[in-house]
């Protein structure tokens, strides 16, 4: 699946394998030439819903790390502004899977079909897009994450709410 | 009392201007007269899975225990992963990590009396109990907690990271009124960088709540310090003439000079 990265991105590059989450596992993360960090998580059949739970759950994970991520690996030219995208790959997907994934919007990750191939003595496989164009999604994500609405909670776990912040507070530390 | 960045940058960069280049003493301050009684105790909010800061605050323990004094980090089992910190005992240079079943601030203040009593015993040099206070138990604090009455603040000069310091900082102000909230920006690339941000949340912590923050110095972005995270192991040994090493050892004097000041004796 490695050498297949490029599916999903052309400047894709992999930066880690079999990243632990909270509670599980992205099977690699990658890092294109922007900095934006892509979760792929490869699933059997039947796995479909489960891995569109793991994530968001993952995406969460990571972009509360991001910052520390980039700062721990400067080589890796991570942008800790972008938003954390996913790369969903099972052998099908059910509908309501592909319907609950399409109605994240933006924040929606690429859903892709696989197929084990044998060719001779040579096995492999092909990737298919479940979602609309997996090219075009993955770069649909890239410009419109940029409007995604920073997250609610801080990294202390804290979030606006809990800090009673006013409005004019707010504003002294716009950027 | 306020404090400049700038009184405290003196030789933490390299580029530093000819009155930081001057040598720093060897001891962090005047050895108290007498034994404390109580080591001072100094609140840290640190989020779950916060690692940096987890990392940050066992590094100014070391530190401080490098510079004579005895340190210690008290950190409750819930509300947080107690993974961040070294396993419960004494670790490096006799920095010791205690793990508290505290659940709640009331809970954990006690433990911190008990072991910042204890401790005192065996420090006649001095020293601090740094107290990781999940931020949660910050939040809707129905009574005044004396576990507040001074806290540290690490934060980045991120737009967002200052908000959330701000917050924090507000409702340590609100629980206490008499807290000394202390700030040292870390991840700062560049002087300039740090004290802009300090200046930013001093200008909005006195303009909204009329209070000023005390300066406790910045940490500079050097890739020794994340590295030391990742390995485990603590700065000022693994690369103690490192930049990063110079400036968390500064912090650790300023942190060190205000615990002798304000120890119980």
């Amino acid at each position: 699946m490695r050498d297949r990265i490029r599916d999903f991105g052309p400047s894709l590059r992999v930066i880690a394998e079999d990243v632990m989450g909270e509670r599980s596992t992205a099977d690699l993360v990658a890092v294109d030439d922007r900095g934006q960090v892509t979760l792929i998580l490869i699933g059997e059949a039947g796995d479909d819903p489960t891995l569109l739970t793991r994530a968001l759950a993952l995406c969460s994970w990571v972009s509360a790390r991001l910052a520390d991520w980039a700062q721990i690996g400067p080589e890796l030219r991570l942008d800790p502004d972008a938003p954390v995208r996913a790369v969903l790959l099972c052998p099908d997907f059910d509908p309501e899977t592909r319907s609950a994934a399409a109605s994240l919007g933006a924040q929606a990750p690429v859903l892709a079909c696989y197929r084990e191939a044998h060719n001779g003595a040579q096995d492999g496989f092909w990737i298919e897009a479940a979602s609309p164009s997996v090219g075009a999604t993955a770069r649909a994500a890239t410009g419109l994450g940029r409007h995604t609405p920073e997250p609610a909670v801080f990294r202390s776990g804290l979030s606006e709410a809990d800090l009673h912040l006013t409005a004019e507070e707010r504003r002294d530390f716009e950027s | 009392m306020p404090r400049d960045l700038a009184d405290v940058l003196h030789y933490l960069l390299p580029e530093a201007e000819p009155k930081a280049a001057r040598t720093p003493p060897v001891h962090a301050g005047p050895t108290p007269a007498r034994r404390p009684a109580a080591l001072p105790l100094v609140g840290v909010p640190i989020g779950e899975s916060d690692v940096v800061r987890s990392a940050l605050t066992w590094n100014l323990a070391v530190e401080i225990a490098r510079l004579g004094a005895r340190a210690l980090v008290l950190a409750p089992k819930s509300g947080g992963d107690e993974a961040l910190l070294p396993v419960s005992g004494v670790g490096p240079v006799g920095v010791e990590v205690v793990h508290s079943d505290a659940r709640g601030l009331g809970e954990l203040h006690r433990h911190a009396i008990d072991v910042a009593v204890d401790r005192a015993a065996e420090a006649p040099e001095g020293g601090v109990v740094f107290v990781r206070i999940p931020p949660p138990w910050l939040a809707g604090l129905a009574e005044s907690s004396s576990l507040l009455r001074w806290c540290l603040l690490f934060t980045s000069g991120d737009a967002r990271e200052l908000l959330e310091t701000y917050g924090i900082a507000k409702l340590i102000l609100g629980a206490n009124e008499c807290a000394r909230v202390g700030i040292t920006v870390h991840g700062a690339r560049r002087l300039a960088d740090a004290e802009q941000a300090f200046a930013r949340l001093t200008r909005s912590t006195e303009r909204h709540l009329g209070r000023e923050l005390a300066s406790y110095g910045l940490l500079v972005d050097d890739l020794d310090v994340y590295r030391a995270i990742v390995a485990r192991r603590p700065i000022g040994l693994a690369h103690p003439q490192s930049p990063a090493a110079r400036a968390l050892r500064d912090v650790a004097r300023l942190v060190l000079d205000d615990a002798r000041e304000m120890a119980v004796v």
